[in-house]
């Protein structure tokens, strides 16, 4: 039975569409403004990005710069993570600053 | 709350973490250890589950995706926040069904839901056929064990 040739000629094509893509990977992104300090954006990134001190102030001077500075990509659950890591840290200390998560 | 051999696995789960120096407690580490306890790989493998596979997969992921705590550093691996929502979602299927207490099959059934994660990823890659009835036909001789959440994960194999 199931050998026999469907009826619907070629005109009916079965899809079969198999979820093998892997997950996306996001990036972090830590965005400017005009009330959080520099030290405090260079603390955050060595604390919740386990960045070094001259990548951390690199990062900074990109945030400070251009706007917005790319921290890390990763898997969402750990992007996600970093960033409500980052907001709380900042509210802790008063401070407005924001990180986004991008699909990478 | 948590059955004696749930609190195990997480357990041995934050001690994989901590001996692999993460910086980040994730479900790929509960999956894993999961995947090693004799009591979560026979649900795994009712499930359909290919535990080689599943296992290898997860540990290149746990290897080349989850950061490593700088050196020096004392710091604990975080649970992530899909890690607590799944734990938070295996206590309220539990309250909800009126049991008290859950169980390795409730976790798993959890996990399943954390759409964008890659441990649910990789427990769809490791089936050995595709699903069919995803929900309904976990074997219900099984069902005790591993809790009926397991079902989640459970399909009918293809009928000849």
């Amino acid at each position: 039975m199931a050998d026999e040739p469907p009826k619907t000629g070629r005109s009916v094509l079965e899809k079969t569409r198999a979820e093998t893509r892997e997950p996306d990977l996001y990036s972090v992104i830590l965005l400017n403004d005009d009330y959080t300090t520099m030290e405090f954006v260079v603390q955050v990134l060595e604390s919740v990005f386990n960045k070094g001190p001259a990548e951390a102030f690199r990062i900074m001077m990109l945030v400070h710069t251009q706007g917005q500075g790319l921290c890390g990509v990763f898997p969402w659950d750990i992007a996600e993570t970093k960033v409500a890591a980052t907001h709380e840290l900042a509210r802790e200390r008063g401070f407005p600053l924001r990180a986004i998560t991008e699909k990478a | 709350m948590f059955s004696q051999s749930v609190e195990m696995l997480l357990n041995v789960t934050y001690r994989e973490a901590v001996s692999r120096r993460h910086a980040h407690l994730t479900l790929e580490h509960l999956l894993y250890v999961m995947a090693h306890d004799l009591e979560g790989e026979k649900i795994l493998a009712a499930c359909g589950a290919e535990i080689p596979r599943l296992r290898r997969d997860l540990d290149t992921f746990l290897r080349e995706r989850v950061e490593q705590l700088a050196p020096g550093s004392d710091k604990e691996p975080e649970q992530t926040l899909a890690f607590r929502r799944t734990l938070q979602a295996g206590v309220l299927h539990v309250q909800s069904a009126g049991r008290d207490e859950v169980r390795a099959g409730d976790i798993l059934a959890a996990l399943m839901q954390q759409t964008r994660s890659f441990a649910r990823h990789a427990a769809r890659l490791a089936r050995r056929h595709p699903p069919r009835h995803p929900q309904l036909h976990f074997p219900r001789g099984q069902q005790g064990a591993a809790g009926p959440g397991a079902a989640l994960l459970a399909w009918r194999r293809p009928g000849r």
